[in-house]
């Protein structure tokens, strides 16, 4: 009953108390009638009884059954009288009527017969002891209409108390839905507004408590659905303040990225020229005084072209325009080299540098991991001012750990987190020129995870440092000849080389170079001059500036001069611009893009490379 | 032979009544019950007796009688005579309104005596041969308290030409039969006071059965002829108290217990339904009175 639902409830408030009272005075008045019914039979039946006895006591008196049979046949004519005996005080019967019944189906009453007392005079009578009993009539009554009557009376009853309770059941459904609908709306709609319609509203349309209850809810809903307006509005506010602020933050990074790009491409022209016009310089017989201030001079060119490429290398990485060319190599090469790399300034600085020879395989990038291992190296030989640097390979984890150890000033617990941002250097607020950019580790960092090389780092500040890098370990079966990009300097011969820059400095200091390795070529401003200049020969190889006058690319410029050609002359790409589409575009159109300021070596390698391809 | 002893037993009381006792001034009535037949029976003798001079009390519990020592103590019923004969008192006593038999009955002490209510057999006979002077053959059923008259019923009978047939019940259920046999030979029937034959349970039995032979029946009370008998010849209680009235003034005047005597005034009752409805034609009641007397 706890459980009930309130149209259960309120059901049984309407019929329960009714049935019961109903069934109450059904059973009260059908049982209280047939007593009625019952003893009204048995008085009819008494009374017929006692009506026979007086005019059956002259009969009894004389023994006249005659009179008495009489009597006994007329009394048959009573409704219900079945049988009417007269007997005698000895029990011998004077008279019988009628049939006996069975004794279940009748009732049998009893009268004695007594003489009529006559009005003797009293101080006349001489009293008998007792009055005299004649004899008896006996009168038996059927029940059979007394059971008709009570069936009647049962079935009517029962007939009543049903339409009373049907028409109690209709009135009581009809009346409860004035209840139980309103609240059963009410459950409906909080279970709505529960399922997050908050537009939904109770229908206020009852009175008394329930009318309350739906105001309230409203009321209620009203608020909440105010709150949670205002609370999105304020989401939305804070998100539109978010996204301003995320707007101003990709604005600025934008016009970062933008400065240092524009910097670079106008520092880098006349770096490349510088680096040209010194690289001719030195081929150039000198006076020795002349000559050692040309080797200062390519030495600073070099610095700053480092610089450079360092800033070029993060933006490469950035970009993702470095592929990973995996491969299966011995380490040893790389060791080999980072020796032959790094002896040198190391003995200069008077460190020792042991390196602990390695054969094992790995599975990387040779050329990246180089670059790692390179920059790890460079840290720790700029970082140490006394004492050694150990490079040495561990297995470790089912990978081997190429690792760098260096006696150096250590890293703070605290810093360890900023060292592989771009530009962050520790000890060096002065920013000295020759502990480099602060790129080093940024580039180390973002090339591990091109290659997916996990870089760790321990240390003890004054005491020494430990940089390592794991790569996975390769098949050996699978190694082949290690493919070095570029072949060696070698005489370009008597090559025809077109060059397009538009930049007069530029030209004019490859002019110089170009004539140094002893090779004929055209300049030009533009893809127009090249062909005018060229007058229908055919160049061996193009080297041309990307971003030309008036909007012209240098990939257009080369197709134009293969197409007038009529030949798939090799070409390569030079640019001050170190944005990640340019190089993504060359990358794409499959050309070989330096960036200015180009070091003469790397340039002559890769004339060499092309010219060979011929 | 009852009626002997009575008379001779009264006799003697009246030669032991004290002769050396004052005149009578003063009387007690004792009522069976305050009302009816009783007080007006009461009213009577004191009507007649407070004009002579002697003084009448009326006493409504017959326990009072022990304080009353002198004078005539009357008793009117059956009831208060057999109240006051039990408490023996010293005074005499004079019964009234009471059957002999139930007289006999009460008491048989000495200082008793009664005016009864019984008709003489030689009236009630002389009454049948005024009123049906063709009946020849007088029924009578006689009970315990009655047989004691069928000698003298069969003597008084012969002396006026009748022949009498009668049958003797001692219990109830005798009643009926011996009705109709008496009935079937007689052609009218005597009643007399019984308490198995005649009372006032078998009147309409009694009644009834002597019609249906068709024989009329003569009854001792007023209350026989409206029930349905023929006749009726008795005494009222007005009757009563005059006879009681005279007897107790003649004590007055002999100092002497009377005997115990018979009703000297009685009436006769026609009942000119049954009458007619037999057939009968009857002289007067005056004249069948008359003709009742000796």
């Amino acid at each position: 009953m706890k459980k009930w639902g309130v149209t259960k409830r309120a059901l049984f408030l309407g019929l329960g108390p009714a049935s019961a009272i109903a069934a109450l005075l059904a059973f009260y008045f059908t049982t209280t009638r047939f007593q009625e019914l019952e003893q009204a039979l048995a008085e009819r039946g008494l009374a017929i009884a006692r009506q026979l006895a007086p005019g059956a006591a002259y009969g009894a008196f004389s023994g006249n059954r005659q009179v008495l049979q009489n009597l006994a046949q007329a009394a048959l004519v009573e409704a219900d009288v079945t049988a009417v005996t007269i007997a005698d005080v000895q029990g011998s019967v004077l008279a019988h009527s009628g049939e006996r019944g069975a004794p279940d189906e009748v009732m049998v009453f009893k009268a004695p017969i007594a003489s009529t007392p006559a009005p003797l005079e009293e101080f006349l009578d001489i009293r008998s002891s007792a009055r005299q009993t004649l004899g008896f009539v006996t009168v038996e009554v059927s029940r059979a209409s007394l059971n008709a009557e009570k069936n009647r009376l049962l079935i009517h009853t029962l007939i009543i108390t049903a339409l009373g309770l049907f028409i109690t059941w209709i009135m009581a459904v009809r009346m409860s839905r004035g209840i139980t609908h309103p609240i059963l709306r009410l459950a409906d709609t909080v279970e709505q507004f529960g399922q997050g319609n908050l537009d939904t509203r109770a229908g206020a349309d009852s009175g008394g408590a329930l009318g309350v209850l739906q105001n309230g809810f409203n009321k209620m809903a009203a608020a909440l659905q105010a709150d949670q307006i205002e609370l999105e509005a304020r989401i939305a506010q804070a998100t539109a303040q978010l996204s301003e602020k995320k707007a101003e933050a990709e604005r600025a990074n934008l016009a970062k990225s933008r400065f240092l790009a524009a910097a670079s491409h106008d520092l880098r022209q006349p770096v490349h020229a510088l680096g040209l016009f010194v690289a001719e310089l030195g081929t150039k017989d000198l006076a020795h005084g002349d000559k050692k201030i040309v080797e200062r001079i390519e030495a600073g060119v070099l610095a700053l072209s480092d610089m450079l490429d360092s800033m070029l290398d993060v933006s490469k990485l950035d970009a993702g325009a470095l592929p990973a060319h995996i491969i299966d190599f011995c380490v040893a090469d790389v060791l080999r080299r980072m020796e032959a790399e790094f002896e040198p300034a190391a003995r200069e600085k008077g460190l020792r540098f042991k390196i602990v020879a390695c054969s094992a395989i790995v599975k990387s990038d040779p050329v990246l991991l180089e670059r790692i291992v390179a920059n790890l190296v460079a840290n720790a030989v700029r970082y140490t001012d006394q004492g050694r640097l150990i490079l040495g390979c561990r297995r470790r984890r089912g990978a081997l750990s190429i690792q760098v150890w260096d006696t150096g000033m250590g890293i703070p617990e605290g810093r360890r987190q900023y060292i592989f941002q771009e530009f962050y250097q520790l000890g060096n607020p002065e920013r000295d020129r020759r502990k480099g950019l602060g790129l080093g580790l940024a580039i180390v960092e973002r090339l591990a995870r091109l290659l997916g090389h996990k870089i760790e780092l321990s240390s003890t500040p004054g005491k020494g440092s430990l940089f390592a890098v794991e790569v996975p370990f390769g098949d050996a079966a699978a190694v082949g000849e290690a493919a070095r990009p570029f072949a060696t300097a070698s005489d370009l011969g008597n090559a025809l080389i077109a060059i397009i820059d538009d930049d007069d400095l530029v030209r004019a200091s490859m002019q110089g170079l170009i004539g140094q390795w002893g090779c004929e070529a055209v300049f030009a401003a533009s893809g127009e001059e090249l062909l005018r200049k060229l007058g229908g020969r055919t160049p061996d190889v193009i080297v041309c500036d990307y971003r030309l006058p008036r909007g012209e690319t240098g990939i257009e410029v080369i197709t134009r001069t293969r197409a007038a050609c009529a030949k798939d002359v090799p070409a390569m790409l030079i640019t001050g611009d170190t944005s990640p589409k340019l190089m993504r575009a060359a990358e794409d159109a499959g050309y070989p893009l330096l960036h200015k300021p180009v070091r003469p070596a790397k340039l002559r390698a890769l004339l060499t490379h092309l010219l060979a391809k011929r | 032979m009852l009626r002997i002893k009575v008379a001779a037993r009264a006799l003697i009381a009246l030669a032991f009544l004290p002769s050396s006792a004052a005149a009578l001034t003063h009387v007690t009535l004792v009522l069976s019950e305050p009302g009816g037949a009783y007080a007006s029976v009461a009213d009577a003798i004191a009507a007649r007796l407070e004009p002579k001079a002697i003084k009448v009390t009326r006493l409504a519990d017959a326990a009072q009688l022990r304080d009353v020592k002198t004078g005539l103590i009357v008793t009117i019923g059956a009831r208060a005579t057999q109240s006051a004969a039990a408490l023996k008192p010293a005074a005499p006593l004079l019964a009234t309104l009471i059957p002999l038999q139930t007289l006999e009955k009460i008491s048989d002490a000495k200082n008793i005596s009664a005016v009864v209510l019984d008709q003489p057999l030689p009236r009630q006979l002389r009454l049948v041969r005024a009123a049906l002077p063709r009946v020849t053959r007088i029924g009578a059923v006689l009970g315990p308290d009655s047989e004691s008259l069928a000698p003298a019923l069969a003597a008084e009978a012969r002396k006026l030409g009748f022949n009498v047939v009668w049958e003797k019940v001692s219990a109830p259920d005798q009643l009926a039969p011996a009705l109709q046999r008496t009935l079937g030979e007689a052609e009218a029937l005597l009643a007399f006071p019984d308490r198995v034959v005649s009372n006032r349970d078998t009147l309409h039995d009694l009644l009834l059965t002597s019609y249906r032979y068709r024989d009329p029946v003569i009854g001792y009370s007023a209350a026989y002829g409206k029930a349905g008998a023929l006749l009726a010849i008795y005494t009222t209680p007005e009757q009563v108290a005059r006879q009681t009235a005279e007897v107790i003034l003649e004590m007055a005047k002999t100092t002497a217990l009377p005997r115990i005597s018979a009703p000297k005034y009685f009436s006769v009752d026609v009942n000119d339904k049954v009458a007619r409805s037999l057939g009968l034609t009857l002289p007067s009641e005056q004249a069948l009175v008359e003709r009742a007397k000796p």
